[in-house]
C-alpha cells in the first residue's frame, strides 16, 4: 500500500468512525464507491477498532499466581488488596452503618462488611474506586447496577438493598454472604467433588436463568463473581456491568477478558447466549479446577475464545461425567445458536438434572420458563417428518377427492353462484312490483333444516339425502335482503343473515330461493306509505310469482290460508297444489296482499304445513349436548373463579400466559370481524358494532383467562411434558422444531380423523342403513360469507378455545378422579358427547365423536397441547370449508384455499421440525 | 561534575529545539539514551520480574534528573518526553533482542498505558513486532508512528503529543485511532 492510499484509507475510517456503529458498514460503502478493495480495508480497520476500544475498557485482569487473601469472606479479591482502607473499623456511616472490615478491592470498586444499626443485620456496602467517585459514567454503571440486581429475586442471586450516599461518595448496600467466591475456593482446593459441583452449577443455573428472565444479563460472569456462603449456597454477584437484554450492544460490554464469549470480543455484542459461554468456562473450571482457557493478555485471550477449543476436560479428570463433559463443551461453542439456549437447558442436561423434574420431585410448581427449558431441542428426523408430511399431503388429497361420495355439499346443486342468485332475486322483487332497489343489501346461503329433520324421523332409507340434488325439497336456501337503514347485525361477528337484523323494519324486503334460483319465500314489510292503500280493491295476480317459483299455477286449488301472515296485510291467499316434478308430493303456497300489492308470499312442504311457523327458520338441529354443557359450564366457572384466585395469590398462575392467550383471542376476533362482517356505511353504528363483536369475544377469552389461571399450574405440575411446546410458543419461539414437530404431528392426526370420519358416513350406507345426518349449518354459513381467510381465522379461534378447554377438563377430570385411566374414559365420553347430534343416535355419528374425542386425548397426552391444537385447527377448517373437488364450481376457491394453507402449514411445520437434524446427527448428538 | 556538564548541555539543546532547531533532536538522542538506559535497568531490577514499566514515570525521573526545569517551558518538556518516547522504545527493543539472543523467553518489560492497553505487549517477540510494526507503519505515515511511540512509550497526553508535533489536537486523536487499529490488525495477522 501506497501512503496516498493509506492516506485515503484514514479518511474514510475516521469518518466512519464518527458516525454510530449502525451506520458505519453503509457509510464506508458510500465512501468507497466501488473500490471493493478500499471497502475490504476499511471495514477490517473499523473491526481493529472496535476490538481495541472494547479491550481498552477491560481493566487488564490477567490472573496472578499470588496467594488468595487469607480473608474467607473474601469478596472480590483484586490484585490491589493492599490499597489503604477508606474506612476504619467502627467508623459509622451515614448513621446506619458500622464499618467492620474492608472484604475486598474490585474492578468496580471497595468492599466492607458492615453493621446495619438501624435493622441489626449484616451488610455489605461496596463504594466506588476514590478515582471514580465523581465520574458520572461510573455512578451511572453503579446505578445500573441496583437497577438491575434488584429486579432480580432468587435465592442464588446476591440481593442489593439500597444506594447511598455520605459525604459525595455513594456506595451501594447489599446482602453480606458470609462465605468465600468461587474463584478463590478453587485455588485452594482445586476442583471440587463432582456430587458438589453438580450442585453448584444447578444452583449457577438456577440464578443466571432468574435473571435472564428478567431481560437482565450479567456479562460478567466468572469465578470470583459467585460467592459460596457457609452452607455451599450459590450466590452470584456484581451485576456491575450488566444490561438490560435490551440494551445489548448499546452499553459497553466490558466483561473480563478471561470469561468473555468470543461474540463479545468481536462484537462488543452480549446476549443471554453470551451469559451461557461464560457460564461454561465457570463449569469448567468447577469441574476441572483449571480455566478452559489461560493467557496472558486480552488478545492471547480473544485469539483462543475464537479459534481454539478447549481441551476435553476428561483429558484431566478421568472421572468426570460425559453428560457434563457434553453440556459444558456445548456452552463453550464459539456460534452462539449452537449452546445451549437458555441456562435452564443447562441445567436440564446436567446428570440426573431434570430441573422440571427436580421440580416436580420437591413438590413445587415448575415455572413455565422451566417447562419450556426442559425437553431437548433436538430437530425431528428427516425421514420422520418426510413420512409425516407426505402422508398429511396425500391424506388432504383423499379428504377432497372423497368429499363428492362422504358429503352433501357437493351433492346439493349449489352450482349457481351468489351474484347469479341476487340477480333472480332482484327479478322477483320486481315482479311484485318493488321494482326501486333500496340503499341497503345482503345476501347469503343458509341451511334449511326442515326437510333434514323431517327426513331424519320418517326416512329410513340409505339413499335418504339423494333428492337434495333436486334442491326441491333442499336442505339449502339462498336468501337476499334489501332494507331502507344500514342492516347491523348483532350476530357474534357482525355477519348479516337470513334472521340477523331481525325483519322488523318498515320497508324491509326479503326473497329466499333454492340454491337453483326458484322462489321459495318472499316478504315485504309495509313501509308505512299510503300511496298502497288508496287502491285497496285492486286484485293481485300471484301467477308470476308461481311461475318464478317453478310452479304451475293450474295444478293449484285455492285452499284456506293456515296462518297469519308475519306482516300487516289486507288479503290473504293460499293454494294448494304440488310441484310440477313430484305430482304426489303435496305442497301449500300461502301469499298475502296488501293495497294491491305482493306483500307475502310462501311455498310450504308437507311437513312445514302444519309447523309453528315462527319457528321454522332454524338454521341448525338443536343439540340438547350443548345444553347440558352450558350447564356444567356454568358450576365449573364457579369453581374456576376461586382456584384462579387462589393460584395467583400462591404465585404460580402463568399471568403472562393467561394475557397471551386473551390477548390472541382479542385480535382473531377482531381480524375476523374485519374479513367477515357486513360492515355498514356509517361509523357509529360501525363503532357500535365492533363493541359488540369486542364484548362477544371478550366472554370466552375471559373465560379462558381464568381457566388458564385457574387449572395451568396443574396441568405444569402433573403433566408438564403436554406443554413443553406450548410454552415455546408463549414464549414466541416459533420456530423450534419441537413446537413444529407437535405441529406437523397435529395436522396429521387431523388429516387422518377427517378421512375416517368421511368413511364412517360412507359406512353404514355400505351396510345398508340410513345414511348419517349431515353437518351443514356451519358450513353453509362460511359458504355464504365465501372468505376463505376469515375461515380459516375462526378456525384456529374456535381450536384455539376447545384445545385449552379440552385441555383443562382433562386436567380437572384427573384432580378429582385421581386415576389416569378413569380420567381419560371420562373424557372421551364428555368430549364425544358435545360432538354428538343427539336426535340422530346411529352407530356412525357416535362412532365419529368417539374417535375424534379419542384422538384428541391422544394427542394431548402423548404429544401435548400444540398438537391438539394443531389437529383442531386442521380439523375445523375442513369442516366449515365447503370441500369440493369440483374445481369449475364457484366456491372450489375457498376450497383450494383452505386445502392449499393447511399443505404449507404442514410443509413449513416439516421445515422447521427438521432444519438442522443433519448437523445434529453429524454431531453424534443422537 | 559530568551529570551536570550533561544536564547543562541537554537543557540547552531542549532550549534550541524549541526555537525551532530541529537537528537537535538527533544531537539530544545519545545524550539521553544512556541514562535512560540506567533508570530502566534500574526500574526493571527494583520490580518483581514481569512487572510493569511505568514508562510516565521512567521520562518523568530523568526528566527531573537531567534537564534544569528553571530554564525549560512547557514546550521543551514536551520535547523532552517526545524524545524520550524514541529512547524508552529503542531500550525496550534492545531489551528484547538480547534476552532473546540468549535463549531466555519469558515475560518481557511490560508498559502500561490506560489506552494502549489494546497494543500491550506482553512478550520479547511481542515488543519486536511492535517495534517492526512501527517501522511499517512510518513508511506510510510517518506522524502515526510518532503519535505511537510518544503515546505508548513516553506516556504523553494527547495535548502534549499535538504541542511536540505542532499539529492539532484533533488531528493526533484522529492519527491515534488510525494507528491503533492499523496495529492491533497487523499485529494480530502476525501472531496468526
Amino acid at each position: 500500500m501506497t501512503s496516498e492510499r493509506y492516506r485515503r484509507v484514514k479518511e474514510i475510517f475516521l469518518a466512519a468512525c464518527d458516525r454510530p456503529a449502525e451506520q458505519q458498514g453503509q457509510a464506508v460503502a458510500e465512501m468507497c464507491g466501488d473500490d471493493d478493495d478500499l471497502k475490504a480495508e476499511v471495514l477490517s480497520l473499523l473491526e481493529s477498532h472496535h476490538q481495541a476500544n472494547l479491550i481498552s475498557q477491560q481493566p487488564l485482569e490477567v490472573e496472578t499466581e499470588e496467594e488468595p487473601s487469607s480473608s474467607a469472606a473474601s469478596s472480590d479479591t483484586g490484585t490491589h488488596v493492599s490499597t489503604a482502607a477508606r474506612f476504619a473499623a467502627g467508623t459509622v456511616l451515614a448513621g446506619r452503618y458500622r464499618i467492620i472490615s474492608l472484604l475486598g478491592v474490585g474492578g468496580m470498586g471497595e468492599v466492607y462488611r458492615a453493621d446495619d444499626l438501624t435493622l441489626d443485620q449484616a451488610v455489605a456496602l461496596k463504594f466506588l474506586p476514590p478515582a471514580h467517585q465523581t465520574d458520572p459514567a461510573w455512578f451511572g454503571r453503579f446505578c445500573n447496577e441496583v437497577r438491575l440486581s434488584r429486579q432480580v429475586t432468587h435465592p442464588n442471586v446476591c440481593r442489593v438493598f439500597d444506594l447511598d450516599q455520605v459525604d459525595d461518595q455513594h456506595f451501594i448496600s447489599m446482602e453480606f454472604v458470609d462465605g468465600e467466591n468461587l474463584a478463590s475456593l478453587l485455588r485452594r482446593i482445586g476442583r471440587l467433588p463432582p456430587d458438589k459441583a453438580v450442585q453448584i452449577a444447578r444452583q449457577l443455573c438456577a440464578g443466571l436463568a432468574a435473571a435472564h428472565e428478567k431481560g437482565v444479563l450479567h456479562r460478567d460472569l466468572k469465578p470470583a463473581n459467585v460467592m459460596l456462603d457457609g452452607r455451599g449456597q450459590v450466590r452470584i454477584t456484581d451485576f456491575g456491568i450488566s444490561a438490560p437484554m435490551n440494551e445489548q450492544g448499546v452499553a459497553p460490554s466490558s466483561g473480563t477478558p478471561a470469561y468473555m464469549a468470543p461474540e463479545q470480543f468481536r462484537s462488543g455484542q452480549a446476549s443471554t447466549l453470551s451469559d451461557i459461554y461464560s457460564l461454561g468456562l465457570v463449569l469448567y473450571e468447577v469441574f476441572t479446577g483449571r480455566q478452559a482457557f489461560s493467557a496472558n493478555s486480552v488478545l492471547e485471550y480473544a485469539r483462543l475464545h475464537d479459534g481454539t477449543s478447549p481441551t476435553h476436560p476428561s483429558t484431566f479428570v478421568n472421572d468426570i461425567d460425559p453428560l457434563v463433559e457434553r453440556v459444558i463443551l456445548r456452552c463453550l461453542e464459539k456460534e452462539p445458536t449452537r449452546r445451549p439456549p437458555s441456562a435452564l437447558a443447562v441445567a436440564a442436561a446436567l446428570p440426573g438434572g431434570d430441573p422440571l423434574a427436580a421440580a416436580l420431585a420437591a413438590g413445587e410448581t415448575p415455572s413455565p420458563a422451566m417447562v419450556a427449558a426442559a425437553g431437548g431441542d433436538m430437530p425431528m428426523s428427516i425421514v420422520r417428518g418426510g413420512v409425516l408430511l407426505g402422508l398429511t399431503l396425500v391424506g388432504l388429497m383423499a379428504v377432497v377427492l372423497l368429499t363428492p361420495i362422504a358429503t352433501l355439499l357437493p351433492r346439493m346443486a349449489l352450482s349457481e353462484p351468489p351474484a347469479v342468485l341476487a340477480e333472480k332475486a332482484k327479478q322477483v322483487l320486481e315482479t311484485a312490483g318493488y321494482a326501486s332497489a333500496l340503499p341497503n343489501q345482503a345476501q347469503g346461503f343458509a341451511a334449511d333444516a326442515s326437510y333434514v329433520a323431517w327426513a331424519t324421523k320418517n326416512d329410513q332409507t340409505r339413499s335418504r339425502w339423494d333428492r337434495l340434488a333436486s334442491a326441491r325439497p333442499g336442505a339449502a336456501s339462498f336468501w337476499y335482503r334489501q332494507s331502507p337503514q344500514p342492516m347491523v347485525s348483532r350476530d357474534d361477528f357482525g355477519v348479516v343473515s337470513m334472521d340477523e337484523p331481525a325483519r322488523s323494519l318498515p320497508g324491509m324486503r326479503t326473497v329466499v330461493l333454492d340454491p337453483l334460483g326458484r322462489l321459495k319465500r318472499l316478504e315485504i314489510l309495509p313501509d308505512g306509505s299510503r300511496g298502497g292503500l288508496d287502491r285497496l280493491t285492486a286484485a293481485v295476480d300471484f301467477a308470476p310469482l308461481f311461475k318464478l317459483a317453478e310452479l304451475n299455477f293450474a295444478d293449484f286449488a285455492p285452499a284456506e290460508p293456515s296462518a297469519p301472515p308475519p306482516m300487516y296485510a289486507d288479503a290473504r291467499f293460499a293454494w294448494r297444489g304440488h310441484y310440477p316434478e313430484s305430482p304426489r308430493q303435496p305442497i301449500t303456497v300461502e301469499g298475502a296482499s296488501l293495497g294491491g300489492r305482493c306483500v307475502y308470499f310462501r311455498v310450504l312442504e308437507a311437513w312445514q304445513a302444519n309447523a309453528d311457523l315462527g319457528q321454522l327458520e332454524v338454521s341448525s338441529s338443536p343439540r340438547s349436548g350443548y345444553v347440558v354443557f352450558q350447564v356444567v359450564m356454568l358450576a365449573v366457572i364457579a369453581l374456576g373463579l376461586l382456584l384462579a384466585w387462589y393460584n395467583v395469590r400462591e404465585g404460580r398462575g402463568d399471568s403472562a400466559g393467561a394475557h397471551k392467550v386473551s390477548a390472541a383471542f382479542l385480535v382473531l376476533g377482531t381480524l375476523i370481524w374485519l374479513l367477515a362482517a357486513n360492515h355498514v356505511p356509517q361509523l357509529s353504528l360501525e363503532i357500535q358494532m365492533f363493541f359488540r363483536v369486542l364484548g362477544f369475544i371478550l366472554v370466552p377469552a375471559a373465560i379462558v383467562w381464568m381457566f388458564y389461571l385457574a387449572l395451568e399450574p396443574y396441568v405444569r405440575r402433573i403433566w408438564p411434558e403436554t406443554v413443553i411446546s406450548w410454552n415455546r410458543l408463549l414464549a414466541t419461539r416459533l420456530t423450534d422444531p419441537l413446537v413444529a414437530s407437535h405441529a406437523l404431528i397435529g395436522l396429521a392426526i387431523a388429516v387422518a380423523v377427517t378421512i375416517l370420519s368421511e368413511l364412517v358416513n360412507l359406512l353404514p350406507m355400505w351396510l345398508g342403513h340410513a345414511a348419517p345426518v349431515p353437518y351443514l349449518a356451519s358450513q353453509m354459513r362460511w359458504l355464504s360469507r365465501d372468505n376463505a381467510a376469515a375461515t380459516a381465522l375462526s378456525a384456529l379461534l374456535i381450536a384455539l378455545y376447545m384445545g385449552l378447554l379440552y385441555l383443562l377438563l382433562l386436567v380437572l377430570l384427573q384432580l378429582l378422579l385421581r386415576r389416569r385411566w378413569l380420567a381419560a374414559g371420562m373424557f372421551v365420553l364428555a368430549v364425544g358427547a358435545l360432538g354428538v347430534q343427539w336426535d340422530d343416535l346411529g352407530i356412525a355419528p357416535c362412532a365419529q365423536s368417539a374417535i375424534t374425542a379419542g384422538l384428541i386425548l391422544l394427542l394431548l397426552v402423548r404429544y401435548g397441547l400444540v398438537a391438539a391444537l394443531a389437529a383442531l385447527w386442521a380439523m375445523f377448517l375442513l369442516r366449515n370449508t365447503p370441500l369440493t373437488s369440483d374445481m369449475s364450481i364457484w366456491y372450489s376457491g375457498q376450497s383450494r384455499f383452505a386445502v392449499g394453507l393447511l399443505c404449507v402449514a404442514a410443509m413449513t411445520a416439516a421445515t422447521l421440525a427438521t432444519r438442522g437434524w443433519r448437523t445434529a446427527r453429524s454431531r453424534g448428538a443422537v | 561534575m559530568a551529570a551536570a556538564a550533561a544536564t547543562s548541555q541537554i537543557t540547552q539543546l531542549l532550549v534550541r529545539l524549541n526555537d525551532g532547531d530541529r537537528s537537535a533532536v538527533a544531537k539530544l538522542m545519545p545524550l539521553v539514551y544512556d541514562e535512560f538506559r540506567a533508570l530502566a535497568a534500574k526500574y526493571l531490577r527494583g520490580e518483581r520480574s514481569g512487572h510493569t514499566l511505568q514508562a510516565t514515570a521512567l521520562v518523568n525521573e530523568a526528566y527531573l534528573r537531567l534537564v534544569d526545569q528553571t530554564r525549560v517551558n512547557w514546550q521543551g518538556r514536551t520535547h523532552f518526553f517526545a524524545v524520550g518516547a524514541q529512547a524508552i522504545r529503542r531500550i525496550l527493543v534492545d531489551h528484547a533482542r538480547q534476552r532473546k539472543r540468549r535463549k531466555r523467553g519469558g515475560g518481557a518489560a511490560r508498559v502500561t498505558l490506560d489506552d494502549a492497553v489494546a497494543l500491550a505487549p506482553q512478550r520479547d517477540e511481542e515488543v519486536l513486532a511492535l517495534d517492526e510494526a512501527l517501522e511499517k507503519l512510518a513508511k506510510l505515515d510517518a506522524r502515526q508512528s510518532q503519535v505511537v511511540e510518544m503515546r505508548f512509550f513516553g506516556g504523553m497526553s494527547m495535548a502534549e503529543v499535538a504541542a511536540a508535533l505542532g499539529v492539532s489536537k484533533r488531528t493526533v486523536e484522529g492519527d491515534w485511532t488510525m494507528a491503533r487499529a492499523w496495529l492491533l490488525r497487523e499485529l494480530q495477522k502476525d501472531r496468526a
